[in-house]
């Protein structure tokens, strides 16, 4: 019977001597050789299990170990020595790991797994989850983090003390006070600030923030309501506060997977934008159509918001990025979205 | 990449004799430098690296110990000294307990945070003092199951030896704003290396606290550049792209983006210096001071070459939406094991087994997720 070489160290010292390594029909292992004082018998070994083509060091019960370094030979030879009796069932999965991970036909199957499990997570795991950090974060703490969202960028003077009249303003904090009774969206509260470029935004804890610009820029005032009512449906579906929370979800998990944050943080940098774009793109649909409800119900033509949005790309520029790219669904889009679901509404009852 | 620098592990004594199971004999002692090898090939380890990944995810993370031995066992059956390859021999049940352990307590210390910010820093607060234990638990697992030549490393500090080099150190450099920073560094490396030890030996320390004051000054300097230079240029970005800015009615503030992207970049700038200079020199400083008996050890890394690593394996992580991670560790190993050098003036045969007992994987698991780890 052929016996496979060894390195064998007593477990006393970090000498070494030749020796060679076979196994007998009980499954006993025999270790002998030359330079060894006698042939040693051991029992109930465990092989470790084999890793590319590193050298094995089998570990014994009396604190001696064998280094293998010939790995096909030693897996030639407890193959034959098994002959009829059943692998154990440990080694039989080692073997099919050794298997998957010293092919490219084994990793490809690994990648597909990999690559269905994070994208089926991105669709649906990650915003279920969001969900449930959504409904337990208290009203405070976002409304805390948008606080402190606001308080930089007035510190860094990119908001600016608005410069409304205090009438106009007044006018529209009436009618954002009765689009939040109407709806039933409890907290909200409008602000204005001069930026320099038509603009109005939500920040997490329900703070809408409309520009000056944004106002003065309106040709109707009901363009402004349809703005509003549209910020108004991302703070009901608290949209900024989800949007974090299923991007962090995503980072939590892939540093789970590679074991280090900073690796993760690194990973999910390329693929965070286009799934931050993707959510984004949901949470606009999502305000357009909390927006065009609302407007129908105030007797508003729920175009107003498409009017306004095809007029602002137009003035800056951006048509031209493709919707896949851009947070924002194309505006020509939503113009059409909106004027059908109006067309559906509007049709008058028998 | 830094716990893996593992296999960079100390002490490795090599036979003084041609591969292939050459018999020993005790004569061949005379000084002599050797280097050590790396093996690892980049392939191959990815294609353990994405099958551990599958079966993690499809485990729902219970074959996370498992994929880290394996990968780690990959990793060290790489690393050569002379024709000695290293072992790593950790329990996987052990890793899996500790990851069980440290989910326990850090699931309600975020659930303090949900519920107040105050709880969460009192859940800090009272979780200090198992910092050093953390630490001294995380080194000696790590050691013990660092095997060459069949003798393990080990690791003998005590709680309150760490807990002046971690918990009451930072304390300390905070309130002296830094300044003795670079002198508890040096402390702790001391304290690392020589409560070190193979088989029967103990590693000694001739480090100085002069060197240490060296690398933070330049650090600090550097840093400080990168960081008023950076905010600076920052802001005039975002300023002046907020005043050009087209409107565009969505959830996030204006340029916000812009600014997050600029801090971030910053930030970033920061991290790659700090770990291409100070983490680097630091690690060479480290072995350059340490001994094995009469073994010396010597590593010279450079600072550009350690540059384009990080910087070229973190821009390849990223446009490869991570599957780079295996590459840019061999790539890493590769060089950093390359130039690591051992001055051998002992006879590889002549060291004995040490005392030892087995140490839960808990302390070692925190320590991986704290970012404590100290590869050394």
């Amino acid at each position: 019977m052929n016996a496979v070489a060894c390195r064998y160290y007593d477990g006393k010292s970090s000498r070494r001597k030749a020796a060679a390594l076979t196994f007998t029909d009980a499954g006993d292992l025999i270790v002998d050789g030359a330079e060894l004082e006698e042939r040693l018998v051991y029992r109930d070994v465990r092989i470790p299990n084999r890793v590319a083509d590193t050298p094995r060091f089998i570990h014994l019960p009396d604190g001696a170990v064998c280094e293998v370094q010939d790995n096909d030979a030693l897996d030639e030879l407890r193959v034959r020595l098994r002959r009829d009796d059943p692998e154990p069932r440990r080694d039989r999965f080692w073997r099919l790991v050794h298997r998957l991970d010293s092919t490219w036909r084994g990793a490809a199957a690994a990648l597909a797994v990999v690559a269905t499990v994070m994208y089926s997570f991105t669709r649906w795991g990650a915003p279920a989850v969001a969900s449930l950090v959504v409904a337990t974060t208290p009203q405070e703490a976002e409304a805390l983090l948008g606080q402190n969202g606001l308080n930089l960028l007035r510190q860094l003077e990119v908001l600016e003390t608005s410069a409304l009249e205090p009438n106009r303003r007044n006018d529209l904090l009436a009618a954002f006070e009765e689009m939040k009774r109407e709806a039933g969206v409890e907290h909200a509260d409008l602000q204005f600030y001069s930026l320099g470029a038509p603009n109005a935004f939500a920040l997490p804890g329900g703070t809408v923030v409309v520009t000056d610009e944004l106002v003065e820029f309106a040709e109707h005032d009901e363009e402004i309501i349809a703005v509003l009512a549209h910020e108004l449906g991302h703070v009901e579906g608290r949209h900024v506060l989800r949007s974090m929370a299923q991007r962090s979800t995503l980072l939590a998990l892939w540093t789970a997977v590679t074991g280090d944050v900073s690796l993760a943080a690194l990973s999910v940098l390329g693929p965070d934008q286009l799934i931050a774009q993707s959510y984004s793109r949901d949470f606009e649909r999502a305000a357009d159509e909390f927006a065009a409800d609302y407007l129908l119900r105030a007797g508003v033509s729920p175009t107003r918001l498409g009017d306004i949005l095809e007029r602002l790309e137009r003035e800056s520029g951006t048509g031209s990025f493709p919707t896949w790219l851009s947070s924002h669904p194309a505006a020509a889009d939503r113009a059409r979205s909106a004027m059908e679901r109006a067309g559906d509404r509007d049709e008058p009852g028998p | 990449m830094k716990d893996d620098a593992g296999p960079v592990d100390p002490g490795g004594e090599s036979p003084a004799s041609p591969p292939e199971f050459p018999s020993q004999s005790a004569a061949e002692t005379s000084s002599q430098t050797r280097q050590l090898r790396f093996t690892g090939d980049g392939r191959e380890y990815f294609r353990i690296w994405i099958v551990n990944v599958a079966l993690t995810l499809l485990t729902l993370g219970i074959y996370s110990a498992w994929a880290k031995v394996r990968a780690r066992r990959y990793l060290y059956g790489n690393v050569w000294l002379g024709d000695d390859a290293f072992d790593y021999t950790a329990n996987p049940v052990a890793i899996l307990r500790g990851r069980v352990v440290l989910l326990l307590v850090l699931v309600p210390v975020s659930l303090a945070q949900r519920v107040s910010i105050l709880y969460y820093y009192a859940a800090l607060l009272v979780l200090m003092p198992l910092v050093p234990w953390v630490v001294v638990r995380a080194r000696s697992f790590h050691m013990r199951n660092s095997r060459h030549r069949s003798l393990a490393f080990d690791f003998s500090g005590r709680y309150w030896d760490a807990a002046v080099w971690y918990p009451l150190s930072w304390a300390a450099s905070i309130v002296t704003l830094g300044l003795v920073r670079p002198l508890t560094v040096f402390g702790r490396d001391r304290f690392l290396v020589t409560e070190s030890s193979f088989g029967n030996r103990t590693f000694g320390f001739t480090g100085r606290p002069g060197p240490y004051y060296r690398m933070y000054v330049i650090t600090a300097v550097v840093v400080g550049v990168l960081y008023v230079g950076g905010v600076f240029f920052v802001l005039l970005v975002v300023v002046g792209r907020s005043m050009a800015t087209g409107a565009d009615p969505g959830t996030a503030a204006p340029d916000m983006g812009a600014f997050m992207i600029g801090t971030l970049a910053i930030v970033g700038l920061v991290m790659l210096f700090v770990a291409a200079y100070l983490r680097t020199r630091l690690l060479c400083y480290r072995w350059n001071s340490s001994r094995l008996g009469g073994n010396e050890f010597s590593l010279t890394l450079s600072f550009p070459t350690m540059l384009w690593l990080y910087a070229s394996n973190a821009a390849a992580i990223v446009t490869t939406f991570g599957l780079f991670i295996p590459f840019a560790r061999i790539r890493f190993l590769r060089y950093v094991v390359g130039e690591f050098r051992v001055l051998q003036r002992e006879d590889p045969d002549a060291y004995e087994a040490g005392d030892r007992q087995s140490v839960g994987a808990t302390g070692a698991e925190a320590a991986g997720e704290f970012g404590l780890e100290i590869g050394i």
